[in-house]
């Protein structure tokens, strides 16, 4: 792991502190009774922005939140070592943390690596105490995959940017106080040359957010339209025209997160699902059937292995280096085990994984986990474009022969 | 993306150098071949040298005292050279041996002369195949005075063609025991192995002169068998990142269709699979050699390490054998040493569908 620079009993002053923390401010899983447990854990009841609030700004207060970050920006410039402690001794007890997913995974690194050292000030320590949600506002209707081709125009006028058009697929945009927006700013340069960052206020004169349906029903995401929306010149975030290479950054942070199940405060060192599984296995008597242990067991070492590489990545990522490809590789890693994880619960479930009495919560939750699991795999780029990604940026593969990458953006076949 | 500490690095390099310089993959072929011998001496060359064959031996027995997290490093290289010494055999398998057994003054004259790279040691503990952990059928200790004599079989013993000194494992009034049998007492029969870089032998010991290293020592046995599997799946991942960079290197070289293949995505996509295999198991075989080295019980990482080492790396060759097409098939080229290599390591010390029954059991389940 990194080299440390704490000693071990400082560590463990610091266990203990943590400890007592949780014990004083934090739910035990196992006390959440079983129906409420995944809508307490995703922050889905009623109040889940209150609760989740509410925790971070305890969490922030009592000096654990941002561990690892820059304490001139309201971290507490500790070691991955007191983050490692952190995540062990937060497993076992409920983290209301979803909304803050986006803000300290992908929005709060970017400005750290970016920002202007006003932004940073201004904004860094807000979103560790859960006081700023952030959304990032890249993928438009026109451009998935390929977020390069966006059309949303930024136009300077005067000392303000004024930004026209159409967002999507943006979680918590209902919710979010800032956003992360990248912009076309000049259409007569190469579409990956002619791209600007921006932070928008979501309550700004002519912002629209609304929300989509998945297929598993929930509405996580939203559509977020931009209509004459005015931006201060001090809002930019990087170098105009430049903004690519921050929006590269943002993205990678991301799968990082997605992949790794890491959000901004790091977990993943369990094995959840995996028990979840042996759980059912077991109430379904599979547990003894061979194929059925042959694959709980993969789904141990694919989940014990995610962990392992998330753990890896943040800390390279915290001893200072800028975070790498890698990320697409937790990503990817992270929807097939997500996928394998719906599938073999549909197994066990066999006939009551389709269709279930009211009372059982159970085949309920596995149904609703199957129908999102597809989401995860999109979510932060396909498989196989997190494949060419490695491919061509870790391993150093040739590209596909790309039609557009030279023409100036204007004269590029869009949707 | 490697978390390692800067000093395991530096090791890392040197070992890599002294390997690449010293055993090209043309040169290992050939030896594999039978049309060329290990240059004589050259594992007493690297012991002095590099002090390799005494790494993780303490340093009042001549050695380097360093952590099983180094060795995982030095195994990795030599995994992914194929070098034909007896780095995981004697080095490593043979030497933690005994240091499980923790028997010092038992242990002393052979830890002095493994670390000096004077005479090399070679783990028997296997009596059939598709046992794992492995159980003592018919080896049998037997006490008269102070003398102990060993008369079974033991077989699949990775020993280079011939180890000085054999830890053999044996039933006794006490428990199973672990003991050392010197190689004149001991007959060895050349099993045909399908690694043809490395050579296993069957072994026949009647009423052969053993010391014992510990008595009463399932604990032990299970403890060294866990690090067999961490350590020879951090040999496998070091031979299964040289497989993705040899896909790699060939698929940025080669033309069809007027381009460059890896530029396909059928191929693009091949590679980068092997990249997120690699990158994982590399993490769990680190991540267990780590916790070996801190004194954690490694029950369940070992396992893990195994299994996710195992596949990656049989995997990884037969996936490079693909990219290469038709050349990837002949004798010539070296893929196929390296999937010989995973295939074979793979059935040894708990294959994965072994290993994953033993992480249910281990789990409670």
């Amino acid at each position: 792991m990194t080299t440390s620079i704490e000693t071990p009993a400082e560590l463990e002053e610091f266990r203990i502190k943590v400890r007592d923390w949780f014990a004083t401010n934090a739910t035990r899983e196992d006390a959440v009774a079983t129906d409420k447990k995944d809508e307490v854990e995703e922050g889905e009841t009623e109040d889940f922005l209150v609760v989740a609030r509410k925790f971070q700004n305890t969490l922030y207060d009592a000096g654990l939140s941002g561990l690892s970050w820059p304490k001139e920006y309201g971290g507490q410039s500790l070691t991955m070592n007191h983050q490692r402690v952190f995540n062990e001794e937060a497993s076992g007890y409920v983290m209301p943390s979803t909304p803050f997913m986006v803000t300290l995974g992908m929005c709060a690194p970017t400005i750290l690596q970016y920002g202007t050292e006003e932004q940073r000030k201004r904004h860094i320590g807000p979103m560790l105490r859960g006081d700023e949600i952030w959304c990032q506002l890249f993928s438009e209707p026109g451009a998935g995959s390929d977020v390069a081709g966006l059309t949303t125009k930024a136009v300077k006028d005067g000392d303000e940017w004024v930004i026209n058009g159409q967002k999507v697929w943006t979680s918590g945009a209902h919710y979010a106080s800032f956003g992360l927006i990248v912009t076309r700013t000049n259409p007569d340069v190469p579409k990956h040359k002619g791209i600007t960052m921006f932070i928008v206020d979501m309550k700004a004169p002519g912002v629209t957010v609304r929300p989509l349906r998945q297929m598993s029903g929930a509405s996580g995401f939203n559509e977020v339209f931009f209509d004459n929306v005015r931006v201060p010149a001090t809002s930019l975030v990087g170098v105009v025209d430049q903004g690519w290479t921050a929006a590269i950054g943002t993205l990678m942070n991301e799968r990082v997160s997605i992949g790794a199940g890491g959000g901004g405060l790091g977990r993943g060192t369990g094995t959840v699902q995996f028990d979840r599984l042996a759980e059912l296995a077991t109430s379904t008597g599979a547990i003894t059937d061979p194929v059925t242990r042959n694959e709980l067991a993969t789904i141990w070492v694919k989940e014990r292995t995610l962990a392992i590489l998330g753990d890896r990545m943040r800390a390279s990522l915290k001893s200072g280096k800028a975070p790498g490809p890698e990320g697409s590789i937790a990503k990817l890693a992270g929807s097939e085990l997500g996928k394998q994880v719906a599938d073999m619960a549909m197994d066990l479930l066999a006939e009551s994984g389709q269709a279930w009495t009211n009372d059982d919560e159970e085949s309920l939750r596995w149904a609703t986990n199957l129908l999102a699991s597809p989401g995860g795999a999109i979510a932060g780029g396909t498989p196989e474009i997190m494949r060419n990604i490695l491919g061509e940026r870790t391993l150093g593969l040739p590209k596909e022969p790309q039609l557009d990458r030279d023409m100036p953006f204007k004269e590029i076949r869009t949707n | 993306m490697s978390v390692m500490t800067e000093e395991r690095e530096a090791l890392k390099a040197a070992v890599a150098d002294y390997l690449d310089s010293t055993f090209p993959i043309d040169k290992v072929h050939r030896i594999a071949n039978g049309k060329e011998d290990v240059p004589a001496g050259e594992w007493t060359k690297a012991a002095q040298g590099l002090g390799l064959a005494g790494l993780v031996i303490p340093e009042e027995f001549g050695g380097q005292g360093a952590s099983l997290g180094e060795l995982g490093a030095v195994l990795q290289e030599f995994g992914r050279t194929l070098a034909p010494l007896p780095m995981l055999s004697s080095a490593a398998l043979g030497t933690v041996a005994f240091l499980v057994c923790d028997n010092a003054s038992a242990s002393k004259p052979y830890l002095e002369a493994l670390a000096a790279g004077s005479a090399t040691a070679a783990l028997a503990l296997s009596e059939a195949a598709n046992q794992w952990p492995a159980t003592i059928n018919n080896t049998v200790a037997t006490q008269s005075g102070d003398a102990w004599t060993i008369t079974g079989d033991k077989s699949f013993v990775l020993d280079n063609g011939g180890a000085d000194l054999y830890i053999v494992s044996a039933s006794t009034p006490q428990g199973p025991g672990i003991f050392v049998v010197d190689a004149a007492d001991v007959q060895r029969t050349d099993l045909n192995a399908m690694d043809l870089t490395r050579k296993q032998s069957a072994i026949t010991l009647n009423n052969a002169k053993a010391t014992p290293l510990a008595l009463n020592a399932q604990e032990q046995l299970t403890q060294i068998q866990n690090l067999a599997a961490t350590l020879v799946a951090s040999e496998q991942i070091g031979g299964a990142d040289a497989i993705l960079k040899m896909m790699v290197e060939y698929a940025k070289m080669r033309v069809q269709f007027g381009r460059i293949i890896g530029s396909f995505q059928a191929i693009k996509h091949m590679c980068a699979n092997t990249l997120v295999e690699v990158e994982q198991a590399r993490g769990a075989a680190e991540d267990a050699a780590d916790r070996a080295a801190e004194g954690e019980d490694i029950t369940l990482p070992a396992s893990l390490a195994k299994i996710a080492c195992s596949e990656v790396f049989t995997d990884a060759t037969l996936t490079n054998i693909r990219v290469h097409g038709g050349i990837g098939y002949t004798w010539e080229h070296p893929a196929h040493l390296y999937f010989r290599r995973a295939r074979s390591t793979s059935a040894l010390f708990g294959t994965p569908a072994q290993h994953r029954e033993a992480l249910l059991v281990g789990l409670g389940y």
